[in-house]
């Protein structure tokens, strides 16, 4: 904890004389406890005070880069635990009945590790590669192409067996990470056989005068 | 390599069908599957003509080879793009894993593809290993998916749950219990319930108790499922229903003024043993409300004959303030009686 105070007692510093906020005693005590807080504001909490000022967004990326995997672990809703094909289909089931977000619409679960590889690459690839991590990523439902791209140009990278895992627990809407990682050239583990089956539909519907062939 | 090796990578698709479509002898067809792989292994990724062989072999008789098969099925019956997983469906290989074969029928329940899932049970090596956990999960995903369908999706839904229970008589047969309860609960919540025709006469329904026979009912009373009532009523559990949850239901029927519903009713035997005060409720109430056909069912049930003459008097004189002259007729017959 000590070296992370020390920083972060310089931010609080420089920033009072400077400050031009009608509240600087405010922030600047916001900006002591937060180390003491991360934890518990979560990457969601992190991401939205990081975005309401530049000396907040440092002090929290300080207090998220020793942290990363945790933090963007928990951002991500757990997996369900292992239980029977019964179970798991009312569960699947159930996450279907959810309306699938819009194609354009940020998806909210999404944000926070979006957020934070957008200002911090290195720490979100890094967190990014961890198994615990991309096991919940390929869990999530319906996740959009746009996002999906995203995270696998942030260091996303899903292996075949994380995607037959996926499939066989009914996650709707997996293929998109093959898909997105097709697009962007990324190479995998993942046989052809296996990326025809999940990329078809997108491919063919571009070429729409193949249709009449099928 | 050979002809159609170069046929895989330059040829139109059409005649590759063509070729699939004949009796082509099984070493040329090793020969396309080998060109199929190379042309994968080549163009990575693998390019928009490798995909489209790729489903015009899947439809044909060239086998996928066994070890990936499950895999891809999976991937293909869970994909969100109907065409791939109707494009797979064809070519279900022979051999396939107990457990797969499970998956793969809930995974189609679950993506809400009734045809599929039926057809997927209809195949031989799914049929051999269903059973009615299974089943029940693949129902009850696709009742929640009618559920929250508009009409013309939700009657297809319907359809296949009713086609499945019909196609799988012997697992329905085994549903028991809470599962069977929950099949029954679900079938009056559909407003479509012929389809759980199969449920109703199984040998696990005619055993139920007259506590769940009682829920069940006491629901499709509350939906006016007269269909539902009718088989439920038949069930020997529902002649044991006590005395007082019969009333129940009778003055829920009366206050929804289903006369259906009523007559189904009627034929307990709790209901023939229906003291004469509830009777004159039931009377008056019906009377009160000028509901002729009401009446009339009424009439017909064994306590009405054993009124007093003051409880005819207190129905006539509610037939009377209704102003009903077919209600008044029918009432002054019970007095005869």
């Amino acid at each position: 904890m000590a070296a992370n105070e020390q920083p972060l007692s310089n931010v609080s510093e420089s920033y009072v004389p400077n400050s031009k906020s009608p509240k600087p005693f405010a922030e600047a005590s916001l900006l002591d406890v937060l180390p003491y807080l991360g934890r518990s504001l979560g990457l969601q909490g992190l991401a939205c005070l990081g975005a309401s000022s530049q000396q907040f967004k440092q002090a929290c990326l300080e207090f998220v880069n020793p942290n990363s995997t945790h933090l963007v672990l928990d951002a991500l809703p757990p997996l369900s635990p292992e239980c029977g094909l019964a179970e798991a289909a009312a569960a699947a089931a159930a996450a279907s009945q959810l309306p699938p977000p819009a194609g354009a619409a940020v998806d909210q679960r999404l944000q926070p590790v979006l957020w934070l590889s957008r200002v911090a690459p290195v720490t979100a690839s890094s967190a990014l590669a961890a198994v615990d991590v991309l096991q919940r990523l390929v869990h999530l439902p319906h996740v959009p192409l746009q996002q999906a791209q995203d995270l696998v140009k942030a260091g996303v990278r899903i292996s075949y067996a994380q995607l037959l895992a996926a499939a066989n627990s009914m996650v709707a809407g997996v293929e998109v990470w093959v898909l997105a990682q097709q697009q962007l050239a990324v190479t995998s583990d993942i046989p052809a056989t296996a990326v025809a089956v999940c990329c078809g539909g997108p491919w063919v519907s571009l070429h729409s005068e193949l249709l009449p062939l099928l | 390599m050979n002809t159609l090796f170069y046929l895989v990578c330059y040829k139109p698709l059409q005649q590759i069908r063509r070729l699939c479509a004949t009796d082509t002898p099984q070493h040329d067809m090793q020969n396309l599957s080998d060109g199929i792989a190379w042309h994968n292994e080549t163009c990575n990724p693998p390019c928009l003509h490798g995909y489209l062989v790729l489903l015009v072999l899947l439809q044909s008789e060239v086998p996928i080879p066994a070890a990936d098969a499950a895999d891809l099925l999976q991937l293909a019956v869970n994909s969100l793009n109907e065409r791939t997983a109707r494009a797979v469906l064809g070519r279900l290989p022979s051999q396939l894993e107990p457990t797969a074969a499970r998956r793969l029928l809930v995974t189609a329940a679950v993506r809400q593809r009734g045809d599929l899932a039926r057809r997927v049970a209809a195949i031989r090596i799914v049929k051999q290993h269903l059973d009615a956990p299974t089943l029940t999960a693949v129902l009850r995903a696709l009742l929640l998916a009618a559920e929250s369908r508009a009409y013309p999706t939700s009657s297809q839904l319907l359809d296949s749950v009713s086609g499945l229970l019909f196609d799988q008589q012997a697992v329905a047969q085994q549903l028991e219990g809470a599962a069977l309860v929950g099949m029954l609960h679900a079938a009056v919540k559909s407003r479509a319930p012929d389809f759980a025709l199969p449920l109703f006469q199984s040998l696990n329904a005619q055993q139920l108790g007259a506590a769940a026979v009682l829920e069940v009912l006491t629901a499709a009373v509350d939906a006016l499922d007269s269909y539902s009532v009718r088989h439920l009523c038949s069930l020997p559990a529902a002649q044991q229903l006590a005395c007082e949850d019969v009333v129940r239901l009778l003055q829920a029927a009366s206050g929804k003024r289903s006369v259906d519903v009523m007559q189904r009713l009627s034929r307990l035997s709790a209901a023939e043993q229906l003291s004469s005060e509830v009777m004159v409720q039931l009377l008056q109430a019906a009377a009160g409300a000028g509901d002729a056909p009401m009446v009339c069912t009424l009439c017909d049930f064994a306590s009405a004959q054993r009124l007093t003459k003051d409880q005819v008097m207190c129905v006539l004189r509610a037939a009377e303030e209704s102003g009903n002259d077919i209600v008044v007729r029918m009432c002054s017959r019970l007095r005869r009686n």
